[in-house]
């Protein structure tokens, strides 16, 4: 990893609407270097938006979003080398393989074709075989574990995974909560949404569970934290019921 | 980060991606094969305003070929939301922009560079001290065509009838780089430089220059959420 200090993510007030859909309203976060958190919450509850707002790809209606400081509307180069991000789609190019994909990326990192790099994330994810497959080849699963690897590739502090688990098989999963945890370093920051409660309560130090584009819960996770849990299900309830 | 770098990785993606596919080259250059053929058949191939009919159909045909590869090439960057993919890399936006800009220039001249000498010899047209003047008609008006594409079709692959979108943007925008064109090529069918050819040429740089300049400013702020 470069030699760079840690970076903390803020937000203040970040409202977004598109049109008359408000997604955020007026949230007001912080986020350490060295946490890694679960953001859950119904369908439409906002958290893709919050991702794509701390990621640099949405800019807030109201409010500031500021990852180590610098305002993420003004982030140059620099800061965004040290984003990764995965979004519900695989921003992979279906007519190159996977390797092309991860040696573009590579590039655009500055990472010369990335041989080791690729070579890594390959190993990881257990994409080797299916490295010089065309994306468009590849089960929906093996997609996933190549656009984690594309985000993961260039060794990012800040690791925003928009629901990460979509597609797995179960022995993807558990590699991938295993890659989790071990990225969860004290320099890094890990914003992971997530649907499932018992994956949010087997890897992630604290839960944020947005309600209407608001933060409704913000609790430190334990292991088993059957109280946190329940306080969730309540809420999916309400939202149901709604 | 410098520009030129990420741009060209663009553009080298870019370009691979239609090797691999071949999905504008073979479509568009069909295209405007066709296109020159029928315009063999229709138009007078002698007589007085043959070069002026003559220009306009080939500045068509290529504007034609330039919308269609252009449209293709925003397009794939929005499936699977490759584009998300760009903006959250190091590169800067400005070389996003100049990374297209060098692919779609590539996909239309070699378009441009198969069609007009079959065109030349279909409709029994004789150049010959033209030629200069010609490919930098072709070059001049191709950079300005592709130009204000490119960065139009940053705005249509965003709505829903993207394909009709982009020639409505992009047509009125591009007039008077496309009068320019054609007027120098008409010039340049006659064998030579005619009365105006050297204003024509220097509005198409003029042209050039200020789109290309405000497309780098802008693209920027057009890929904003």
């Amino acid at each position: 990893m470069q030699n760079l200090p840690p970076l903390g993510i803020h937000l203040q007030g970040v409202a977004k609407a598109f049109g008359r859909q408000v997604a955020l309203r007026a949230v007001d976060l912080d986020v350490t270097p060295g946490s890694y958190v679960a953001l859950m919450g119904a369908n439409g509850a906002g958290k893709s938006t919050m991702l794509k707002v701390v990621a640099g790809l949405v800019t807030p209606t109201r409010g500031t979003v500021t990852v180590g400081g610098v305002d993420m509307r003004r982030a140059g180069p620099r800061l965004r080398a040290m984003v990764g991000y995965v979004s519900h789609e695989t921003m992979l190019y279906a007519d190159l393989s996977g390797r092309e994909n991860l040696s573009f990326h590579a590039k655009l990192h500055g990472l010369g074709r990335g041989t080791d790099a690729i070579d890594r994330a390959a190993d990881r994810f257990g994409i080797g075989s299916y490295l010089d497959t065309p994306v468009r080849s590849l089960s929906r699963g093996m997609r996933q574990r190549v656009a984690l690897a594309r985000a993961l590739l260039h060794d990012p502090r800040v690791v925003l995974l928009d629901e990460p688990f979509t597609g797995l098989d179960e022995a993807a999963a558990i590699g991938l909560t295993e890659t989790l945890e071990e990225l969860a370093t004290p320099e890094r920051v890990l914003m992971v949404t997530l649907h499932d409660v018992a994956r949010a309560m087997s890897g992630p130090r604290r839960l944020l569970a947005l309600a209407g584009g608001r933060i409704v819960i913000d609790r430190p996770l334990r292991e088993a934290d059957d109280d946190v849990a329940a306080s969730y299900l309540d809420l999916l309830r309400t939202e149901v019921a709604r | 980060m410098s520009w030129i770098a990420p741009s060209l990785t663009i553009a080298g993606k870019d370009l691979r991606l239609e090797l691999r596919t071949r999905d504008v080259i073979a479509s568009v250059g069909l295209f405007v094969l066709l296109v020159v053929v029928m315009a063999s058949f229709s138009f007078p191939t002698t007589g007085e305003g043959r070069d002026a009919v003559a220009a306009g159909v080939l500045w068509m045909a290529f504007m034609f070929a330039a919308l269609l590869g252009m449209g293709r090439s925003m397009a794939i960057e929005k499936e699977d939301a490759c584009m998300d993919g760009l903006l959250t890399s190091p590169a800067p936006r400005e070389s996003i922009f100049l990374g297209k800009l060098t692919a779609n220039l590539a996909f239309t001249g070699v378009v441009e560079l198969v069609i007009l000498p079959v065109f030349v010899v279909l409709l029994r047209l004789a150049p010959a001290g033209g030629v200069p003047l010609l490919l930098l008609a072709t070059a001049l008006g191709t950079l300005g065509l592709v130009t204000v594409g490119t960065l139009f079709s940053a705005i249509a692959v965003n709505t829903r009838g993207r394909e009709a979108i982009l020639p409505l943007l992009v047509m009125p925008v591009s007039i008077p780089v496309m009068i320019a064109a054609v007027k120098v090529t008409q010039a340049a069918f006659a064998g030579g430089t005619g009365e105006g050819t050297v204003a024509w040429v220097l509005l198409m740089v003029a042209y050039d220059a200020l789109f290309l300049l405000v497309a780098i400013a802008t693209f920027p702020y057009l890929t904003e959420g």
